[in-house]
């Protein structure tokens, strides 16, 4: 706050208008300007000011704000149109995130069914190895016969 | 508290949330309602901010487009009007800087968000107030406007022609309350010595 008593006047008569002043100020202010005939020609013209600011007038075109309210109307048709297109993008979107993961599940399949393949052809390997194994295994497995050689010498 | 007072709030309150209720349902006969009820305040505001006539029928309904995109933005803790300014003057800050309009004047380095001095002086032809002015006084306040940097103008009619606390205008503006204040002072001092020059100079 300014020291100068008509300096504070002055600040004091913006104050007012601006943010309001306290109480005391108030008084101080009336006491002041009732004594300075400078202030209070400072304090007549600030509110003169300041009347004349609030109280501009001003012309405006008046179909403006049909203008703009039919703008606005526009505006909302549109953004009520566009979830059809929303969805259609978010259903492409889906189907772009689902294709690799369709793609993983369809390998693992095939990959189950290779290895149940694989094992079934090695059971049938290995039943027909334990049938023909024997078999061919027998003329080995059996006793051999004592065999005579000319002349009636055993050999 | 009499009970005969509990009226003058209760209604305020209802409106505030009946305005958040229907920003955020989108809600188009409710914001058909504010354009009437705001109009003639924000076009003479971005009048006044920009001083181009022809660009605010255009930034007016940007203005009410983005209040109904962003409309759940709005939380009814402040005025609707100071969350209306300060959507308004942002698409004005925006448009000029998309015009690509020179500033003459260094940046305020202590709020970047908020545009320069030259930015806002760019937007000034200072004429246009000249046409509005009804009566002597009315004709020499124009005149004093016209020549008054934008930062001052703008807080000046924020405060006194939209009648917005310094609370209400630092959040349009986008600067601290003090220098909202400071702004206001320095603009009042400017506006009563051109208008003085003014009436010397008649």
């Amino acid at each position: 706050m300014p020291s100068d008593p008509h300096q504070k006047a002055r600040f004091l008569i913006d104050e007012s208008l601006i943010a309001g002043i306290a109480r005391d100020d108030e008084r101080w202010l009336r006491r002041h300007t009732g004594e300075c005939r400078d202030c209070a020609r400072y304090e007549e013209l600030t509110s003169r000011i300041v009347g004349e600011l609030n109280s501009l007038a001003f012309e405006i075109d008046s179909g403006m704000s049909a203008r703009v309210q039919h703008a606005i109307a526009r505006h909302a048709l549109r953004r009520n149109s566009a979830p059809h297109w929303r969805w259609g993008l978010a259903a492409a979107a889906l189907l772009i995130a689902a294709a690799p993961i369709y793609k993983t599940m369809t390998d693992k399949r095939r990959e189950a069914e290779i290895e149940r393949a694989d094992a079934l052809l090695l059971e049938r390997v290995d039943a027909r190895l334990s049938q023909a194994l024997p078999t061919a295994m027998e003329p080995l497995t059996a006793p051999a016969p004592a065999q005579t050689a000319p002349g009636g010498r055993i050999r | 508290m009499p009970v005969d007072a509990m009226p003058f709030i209760e209604p305020a309150e209802t409106e505030s949330r009946r305005i958040v209720r229907g920003l955020h349902r989108k809600d188009v006969a409710l914001i058909n309602e504010l354009v009437g009820r705001y109009h003639y305040r924000l076009v003479r505001y971005l009048f006044y901010l920009t001083a181009r006539r022809e660009r605010v029928e255009d930034l007016v309904q940007e203005t009410w487009v983005r209040v109904l995109r962003s409309g759940a933005q709005f939380d009814g803790r402040s005025r609707f009007e100071t969350w209306l300014f300060s959507i308004a003057r942002n698409l004005a800050i925006d448009d000029l800087r998309k015009r690509k309009i020179d500033s003459l004047d260094t940046p305020d380095a202590a709020l970047p968000e908020v545009p320069s001095a030259g930015e806002l002086r760019a937007l000034d032809q200072s004429s246009p107030f000249l046409a509005t002015a009804r009566s002597e006084d009315a004709v020499r306040l124009a005149a004093a406007l016209g020549l008054l940097e934008p930062i001052y103008r703008e807080v000046l009619l924020l405060r006194f022609q939209e009648d917005l606390s310094l609370r209400e205008i630092s959040k349009v503006v986008g600067a601290p309350v003090p220098t909202v204040s400071s702004r206001i002072h320095r603009g009042l001092d400017l506006l009563r010595s051109r208008w003085q020059g003014g009436a010397n100079a008649v």
